[in-house]
Order: C-alpha cells, then structure tokens, then sequence
C-alpha cells in the first residue's frame, strides 16, 4: 500500500485573508500544480478549523501522496495540529516541510507583486526539499519510574507531594539543614496573612502551602537534607545522579539514585544591598525585609505577639522607611533589571504590622510604581494606606548618617520636593535573583537559562521537544510569589507523572547517521557534543547515542571526513532549498508533469 | 528576477522565531531573503554556505542564538569562527567580506531581525551581484572548507581553546591553513582545467614559489587526485588531474 503512494501534496491556507490579503494564493497554488511531483494542489480558507483539518484528511485519505508541503502559517504556530491531522491520515511526519507563507511572507511586505513571487519561491523550496526527505520513526526510551526533587521549599515540596500521590518514588536534595525554603524564614505572608509554613493556625482556607509534616509522614518520599546534586550522568527517563550529603562516619557521604525524572525547585537568592552602597546597609539601623521577618518570627517564639526593636538601641523606632526595588527594576547601578513582585505587598504587610505594635511610630514606604496585581492585592494596597502608612513616590537618593544620627535623603515626585529627614529604622525591601545553583544544574542536567540568568521559561504554547524530562517550578525560573511558586511545582510534577504512568518517551529520531568507511576516528564529534551524544573508539567508528543526541547538528557541520549526515537536515536536504530559493534548480529547469 | 539574493540560516530556537515575531508584530522587510531553517547556526557548514553563492547568492547570512544563549550551549560560537573565516578569505580574495554575516536574534527580536535583514540587503545591493567569474575562486573555496586539513583544525578550536591555547593565535594558524589549502585546491583546480602541467608553468600561473607548488603537487598525489606524469620539454615532470 505504502508503495502506491508517491508525489506531493501542496494544502494552501488563506488564513481568512491573513494570506491571501498580501499574497495571490490562487496564482501560487496554480504554480504549484506545475512543479514536478505535486499531484495536488488544493486551497482552503482556514486550514487549522475543524473543516479544514477535515478536509485535509479527505485529500489525503484518496492515497494518491506520500508527502505534504504544508503553505500556511509557520511551522511554529499550528505545526502540531497539522502535523498529528496528517499523521492520522497515513503521512510520515518527517515526509512534511512547511512554507511559511504568512509570518514570514504576507505579513512582512507591502507588494503584492512581489510578495506573490516570494511565496512561489518559498512553495517551490518546499517541494522540492520534501522530496529529498526520508520517513523516520520516533525513538522509543524507556523510564523509571521515580523522580527527583532538587530545592525542598514550597515549590519542591508541592511537587514532591504530587508525584507521591501517584505512587512514584521521590528524593528531595535539599542544600539546607531543613526543608521548607525561603518561606519557612517568614512570619506571615501578605495578603492572606498567615499562611506561611512556620504558620499554625491551620485556617481551613489555607490550602496552597506544602506542610512540611506532610513530607516526612508520606511513605514514599525520601528527604536528603544538608545535601548537593553533584554529578548527573543519563539522560531522560535514566538518569544517575550523584548527591554529596554532610554527615555520616567521616561528615560527608555519597549517594547515588537512579531516577527518571527531575524537577529543579532551587529557588532564587534574596539581594544583597551591599551590592549599592547608596543604601546604607553598613548602619546598625539598616536592614533588609528578611532581617524584619527574623526578627518578628524571634519575638514571637517567646510569647504572644511581635516585637520590633531598633537593633542599636533595642528602642521602639519613632520613624520607619521602607525602600522598595533595592536591587531591582534597574533603579539603581547595580540593581537587576526585573521586577521581584513579592516585595510590594510585603512590605505593606510589614508596614501595616508595625502600625498595629506602635500607632505612634511613623511609617513611610518609598516607591516608584507599586505592583500589586492580583485579587485582594490593591484592595491591601488602598486599605494600607488608610492606615496612616504614607506612600512616597520618587527614588531615594541615599541613606547616611551624620552626628551619630541616620538620615534619609529621597524626591517625593508629588511635591515635587527633595527631603532630607532624620530617620530611625530604615527596611531595605531586597529583590530575588538566580540562586547560586543555577549555573551548575543547568550545566549537569542541560538546560537552558534565559537572560537573567534564571532557567528558560518554556512557554506552554509552544509545542517543546522533551529530550530532558527535567521540569523547573518556582523562583528558580524567576522571582515569584508562593502561591505561583506552589502552582508551578504542580504543574511541574503533573508533566514527571504523565511520562511515568507513560513508561516510556518518544524522542526525536533527527540524529545524525555514521558512514563507518568514512569516518577517520578523530573524535572531533565527540568533543565538540556537551551531550555525551557520539562516541567513538580508537578502533570503532563515531556511534550516535540516539538517547543522549539533541540533534543539533554541530557535529556533522564538523566533521572533518564528511562521515556524519543529519536525518532531516542533511546536506542534500539543506542543499536543495538554496538551489530552489530564486529559480528551478538547473538540473530539473524542465518540470515534468506528477 | 531578484536582486540582491539572500539565503539565510535560521536556528530553530532564536532566529527563526525572531523573523516569525518579526511577521506577527507586521514589521516590513524586503522580500530579497530566503530563510533556511536549521536547528542550530552550528549546524551550518562552511561548505554550505560557499555552495549557497555558487548556486547564485549574492549574501549569505547566518542567524543563531545569542552567544551564551545557544539551545545547544555553545554552537553559536562554531558558527561565529567558521564565518569569521570565511569572511577572512573573502576579503582576502576580493569577494566582499560585507556579502556573509553572523547575526544573534533572540526569539524576542523581531524589530532587530527585520532591521538586519533590510540592511543586509542594501549593503549587498551596494556591492552588487555576485559575478559568474567569481565561481571559479569560490569553488577553490569549497574545497578547502571541505577539505580534511582545514575541518580538523576547525573542529579541534573548541577543544584547543578549552584547554588553553591562545584564542587569537589559534584563529591566526586557522587562517593560515586556510590560505595554504586554498592554494593546494588552486593547484588542483589548474591541473583539472588544463591538463598537463609542470610545477613550474603551475607556479608562474598562480604566482606560487615552485617549492610550496611542488608540496601541494605532493600533497595532491597522496590524496590521489592527481597523478605524475612524463618529464615535460622543460625538463619538469608534468601532472595531471585524475578526480
């Protein structure tokens, strides 16, 4: 049946316009029809609408083609959909090329003329190039059914306690003596107040905080506490790791774990104000909202009720500022250029506690923009300052001491004033950057960091390849709140369960192939791969480990015999495009009818 | 017909997302670039891209990752030595080293990327078509960069590099070879036109000195695609090409 199939599909979409509005679809799916192979050339006004993925499937159900050129949008947008549609309808998805008629044609020209000619151009690389590829079937990885939870704070913890649910096996490696994280250090959290971990009060509402209890008390979840992710060899579904553990007969032992998946929960790093000297943080009465959290979590270990005391003196401060963005939004040279989106609200709520234990004390909170979001969070925002606590818009030059005296010297952009005031307690309100393991985890395990230097995002929309089966929750992909921060490590440890109750993944078969003869074992391929991809032997020719490859590509650009080509991309492949890009290849200038 | 042609290599990651964001924000660029979407800018060897101006070219670009920012870690910076050589020797050779670049569009920069595209087209358009006579020097070209010696050396960077040679030295002995293959591949390319040939007569026609035409007549028979022939009237033996 397979054999009766031979020629080229060409589907247009018109994208209600989007395409045809610029480029003259009609004149190019009549060019098609002329370009050797193409047995079909059929138009439709919206390709991915249910009618039209119907359609789609009607052209192709007649078994006339083997391979589909798809001109419509980019591979990137509704490739997927188009993809799986024409799977179903018995086409090998690596028999199919896309020209991208719309993101990079119809919507980046204005003549028509023009723009008509470009598409042909692109629709005749297309065909051309698919007729130069290969079916390929997916490569099938088996996986072990546990995971690994790297960082035990609320993001870990959530995810751990999910995937337990399922009945998988999981190991916390948690750098700390203890788990819970960062929000284990604070006294309550803003605006719900109170719902941190260290948090008793057990309110039947509060049901987005991991309890650490909870942990400890599931059968199948084993916590290394004071311990390290050091080696990390395999790869999706199998991996080993080694972890580094403080304790033991000679203070540190080593364990290895084998596991299936990871999910990376390191957290971020809270600011550290030495960073910009203008702030003052050398003075005794200058601290950071952590410091503050300390504090009224200490008091409150004796009795009821928080206490705040100027460190210096052990006084009740008459006047407290707050400093927002220290060390974010890129206020100040030195500063990160995001915003840490915590420290809004918390600030308030530290403002708001002062308030409560000294009416008399004055509270400023200086900002440039307050970010406050989400339900309730305004609502806090108004409430705050109905207390008394005053807002100052403008940035706050520096903070100093004079005569043994501090003083803070800041713009209120309302008044459009320079003060210059004697203050007695001063709050740094400190943002979140990568934490430390950053680097070293992205480097072990492969993954990517984005910009600031946090672990890459992956936008859900878009359809990712899954050659790692490492899911990243929390603020190691960016400053966060708890409550986003639990959330991610659910929908991190939903992706681990799904691949575990799969039992297997299929990964990409767009890896290179070895021509042995040709290969001269001078293991460029293997140097240059950070993936432990291809191997080879001082006898053996280059062995591609089809798990371990990502399919870049590098290696076969590399190779200094031309032993190595690339399923997909091959030279040929990629050859065929540049040639058809601007006229029909010289070769084939006579187009001969399907 | 299209003028300036322009082929450029897109990595699946950054680049080709940038010229797709460059489409979804409506930013207008001329219609002269043909995009080639690659995983990697790694993946884009030298020779493709000598191969790309052969098959009527008049620009070539390379879009990857931004450098630290590589899907694949680091093959950007691969791509950035293969085309800053290859930008040597075209300028070397009079080609215009302005016809090939290396740019680094993030997913996120679709301005930058219609930006660079439209002024990569005017300044090609500025130094004008690719001429027909250049095939010959860019064939020369694609032998070298197809060329064992010159790949060896380029693949082995990353590993020098790594281990602590000296980066400017390394990129100097890259070019050096460069230049010495481009002369074995004139060697050869002579012989594959002509016929026939002594050192001698190959030496004054590409004004080699006779001993390096000589090591590439050496070189050239080891690899076996030339052949020693009878000693010709000037008392030189002559060689002939045999593919």
């Amino acid at each position: 049946m397979e054999e009766e199939r031979e020629g080229v599909a060409v589907f247009f979409c018109h994208c209600d316009g989007e395409v045809s509005g610029m480029v003259n679809v009609p004149a190019v799916a009549k060019y098609a029809a002329t370009l050797p192979k193409v047995v079909i050339a059929e138009e439709h006004e919206h390709l991915c609408s249910k009618e039209g993925i119907a359609r789609l499937k009607e052209v192709l159900g007649t078994g006339k083609v083997d391979r589909v050129v798809m001109a419509a949008c980019s591979p990137r947008t509704h490739g997927g959909i188009f993809l799986s549609a024409l799977e179903s309808a018995g086409i090998n998805e690596y028999l199919v090329e896309f020209a991208n008629l719309r993101e990079q044609c119809a919507w980046v020209h204005e003549d028509r003329v023009e723009a008509t000619e470009k598409a042909k151009d692109l629709v005749r690389m297309a065909v051309f190039r698919v007729m130069e590829l290969e079916p390929l079937e997916k490569i099938k990885l088996s996986i072990i059914p546990s995971a690994l939870v790297i960082g035990g704070g609320v993001a870990g913890m959530e995810a751990a306690l999910n995937i337990a649910s399922k009945g998988f096996k999981v190991v916390i490696v948690e750098r700390a003596e203890e788990i819970g994280g960062r929000v284990r250090k604070l006294s309550t959290t803003f605006p719900t107040i109170s719902c941190g971990i260290p948090c008793r009060h057990d309110c039947p509402d509060c049901e987005f905080t991991p309890k650490i209890e909870e942990i400890y008390a599931a059968g199948n979840i084993e916590v290394l506490t004071s311990a390290e992710v050091v080696e990390v060899k395999g790869r999706i579904g199998e991996y080993k790791v080694k972890v580094r553990r403080e304790g033991g007969d000679d203070g540190e032992e080593e364990r290895d774990l084998n596991v299936g998946m990871a999910i990376i929960a390191t957290g971020s790093r809270t600011f550290d104000p030495r960073r910009i000297p203008d702030y003052g943080y050398e003075f005794e009465d200058v601290i950071t909202s952590e410091e503050i959290e300390l504090m009224y979590l200490q008091s409150r270990k004796g009795g009821r009720g928080a206490k705040l005391l100027r460190p210096s003196d052990g006084r009740v401060p008459k006047r407290v500022d707050f400093i927002q963005c220290v060390g974010s939004r890129g206020l100040k040279p030195g500063s990160n250029p995001y915003c840490s989106i915590t420290c809004c609200l918390y600030a308030m709520g530290h403002a708001r506690a002062i308030k409560e234990m000294y009416p008399d004390t004055e509270v400023y909170i200086h900002y440039t923009n307050i970010q406050a979001p989400y339900r309730g969070f305004e609502e806090y925002y108004k409430e705050t300052a109905s207390l008394g606590i005053k807002f100052v818009r403008g940035m706050v030059e520096k903070v100093e001491k004079r005569d043994g005296e501090l003083f803070i010297v800041y713009e209120d952009e309302d008044s459009q004033k320079k003060e210059d005031m004697a203050t007695e307690l001063v709050v740094l309100s400190v943002g979140q950057e990568p934490s430390d393991a950053t680097a070293k985890l992205a480097e072990m395990f492969h993954v990517e960091r984005d910009i600031d230097d946090f672990f890459m995002e992956v936008n859900p929309r878009v359809v990712a390849e899954e050659k790692t089966g490492v899911f990243i929750a929390g603020c190691a992909l960016g400053p966060r709140n708890i409550r986003y921060a639990v959330a991610d490590g659910r929908a991190a440890a939903e992706n681990a369960i799904r691949f575990m109750e799969q039992g297997f993944v299929e990964v990409e078969p767009v890896i290179p192939e070895v021509d042995a003869d040709k290969c001269i074992r001078c293991g460029v391929c293997e140097s240059l791969c950070h993936y432990e991809g291809i191997k080879v032997g001082k006898q053996e020719a280059a062995e591609v480990i089809a798990a371990l490859c990502r399919g870049c590509g590098l290696c076969v650009a590399s190779c200094p015999s031309k032993a190595l080509q690339m399923r997909y991309y091959s030279d040929d492949q990629l050859r065929t495009l540049f040639k058809t890009a601007f006229s029909m290849p010289v070769a084939e200038a006579e187009p001969e009818r399907g | 017909m299209t003028f300036p042609k322009i082929i450029t290599f897109c990595c699946n990651w950054c680049a080709y997302p940038g010229a797709d964001l460059a489409g979804i924000s409506h930013f207008k660029y001329p219609e002269n670039a043909r995009i080639i979407r690659v995983m990697c800018s790694g993946r884009v060897d030298p020779g493709l891209v000598l191969e790309a101006f052969i098959s009527g070219a008049d620009g070539v670009m390379v879009m990857g990752c931004h450098i630290g920012e590589c899907h694949y870690e680091h093959g950007n910076f691969e791509a950035e030595r293969r085309i800053k050589l290859l930008q040597y020797l075209f300028n070397k050779y009079g080609l215009g080293a302005e016809r090939l670049r290396i740019e680094w569009i993030a997913a996120s920069e679709g301005m930058k990327f219609a930006e660079v595209t439209a002024d990569f087209v005017e300044t090609v358009r500025e130094i004008g078509i690719m001429q027909e006579e250049t095939t010959e020097i860019l064939e020369v070209m694609k032998d070298t960069f197809y060329g064992e010696r010159l790949r060896l050396a380029l693949g082995a960077a990353n590993r020098a590099l790594s281990s602590g040679a000296d980066g400017e030295k390394y990129e100097e002995a890259l070019r050096r070879i460069a230049e010495e293959e481009m002369n074995k591949y004139r060697v050869l390319q002579t012989l594959r036109k002509e016929g026939e040939l002594s050192a001698r007569v190959v030496a004054e026609k590409l004004g080699l000195s006779l001993r390096e035409t000589f090591n590439h007549f050496l070189d050239l028979t080891r690899e076996g695609v030339i052949e020693e022939g009878e000693m010709g009237e000037d008392q030189y033996i002559v060689y002939r090409f045999v593919g």
